[in-house]
């Protein structure tokens, strides 16, 4: 539990300043002179706070099934998927109408299993170095 | 207690006795201390110990309090903690794949990847094991030094 709480407090801090500056430099960039209210100080741990959410499916007890990892990964997807379009349509009223909502969506979906592909991909490429050590090993023993 | 050492010629007729009036916790202590030394593992199923060649071991689980010796046939008590183990087996292909598993590197099968950077060591029993991402990086290495 206390693991828990401290990589969810890390992660949380993470976002909180990678989030402050993306806000700081796009801002310096895009509108230098725009005015800020006392309001906007709390946007950073808003977003930090609602990035944070989706690692709570991340984190897994040591046994898993094959169906229960899918299983978070769909959750997790959903997740992502609900906070960056209440982010988009709430935060910078970015989204106009379901094609927009659609493309969004469309958009996350992609990265998403564009990045665990990735990691699949190279989970496969590890394991297939492992076993050839794993067999060198058991050989020689 | 009096302690004798008797030199002798062959290593393979290297032993420890014991003599004993009756079977003391300390003496229970010693016994496993030397079988632990060897190829052997006491293990026990409610109270009856079972000797244990290290090689029939699968892997370690600590569950709770306490940790568990998993044969292909048979699930064992083990009256240690598991990063004792890990210190004595680490030199015998015993190695830590997660926070509560010490696997035997003799008794994987193969790897193959999980969805989220994780491992499935299936074992010889047919059994999936996870190595957890913290983990796999010092099973590559003790692979590399084999």
């Amino acid at each position: 539990m206390k693991e828990t709480i401290k990589k969810l407090v890390e992660i949380f801090l993470i976002c909180h300043f990678l989030i402050s500056v993306a806000i700081g430099a796009c801002g310096m960039i895009l509108g230098p002179d725009t005015k800020l209210g006392y309001g906007d100080l709390f946007v950073p741990s808003l977003m930090a706070f609602l990035c944070t959410l989706p690692t709570l499916l991340t984190i897994q007890p040591e046994k898993l099934t094959i169906k229960q990892i899918v299983g978070r990964k769909i959750l997790q997807v959903l997740m992502v998927e609900a906070i960056v379009l209440s982010m988009i349509h709430f935060g910078f009223h970015g989204i106009n109408g379901i094609g927009g909502a659609f493309t969004v969506a469309v958009s996350v979906l992609l990265v998403f299993v564009g990045v665990s592909l990735a990691d699949w991909a190279q989970g496969c490429m590890e394991a297939e170095d492992l076993n050839r050590r794993l067999a060198q090993l058991q050989k020689e023993e | 207690m009096r302690v004798s050492i008797r030199n002798i010629l062959h290593r393979e007729d290297e032993q420890v006795v014991l003599e004993c009036v009756e079977m003391t916790k300390d003496f229970e202590d010693i016994r496993e201390y030397a079988l632990m030394k060897g190829n052997i593992l006491v293990g026990y199923i409610h109270d009856t110990a079972y000797q244990l060649n290290l090689s029939d071991i699968l892997y370690f689980e600590a569950v709770g309090d306490q940790v568990f010796a998993y044969t292909a046939e048979e699930i064992y008590s083990v009256k240690k903690r598991l990063y004792e183990l890990e210190s004595v087996y680490q030199d015998r292909k015993f190695i830590r794949c997660s926070k509560s598993v010490l696997v035997n590197l003799m008794q994987i099968e193969s790897f193959r990847p999980a969805l989220d950077s994780r491992f499935f060591a299936r074992m010889k029993n047919g059994e999936d094991i996870i190595v957890s991402r913290m983990y796999a990086k010092e099973l590559k290495k003790k692979l590399m030094e084999g």
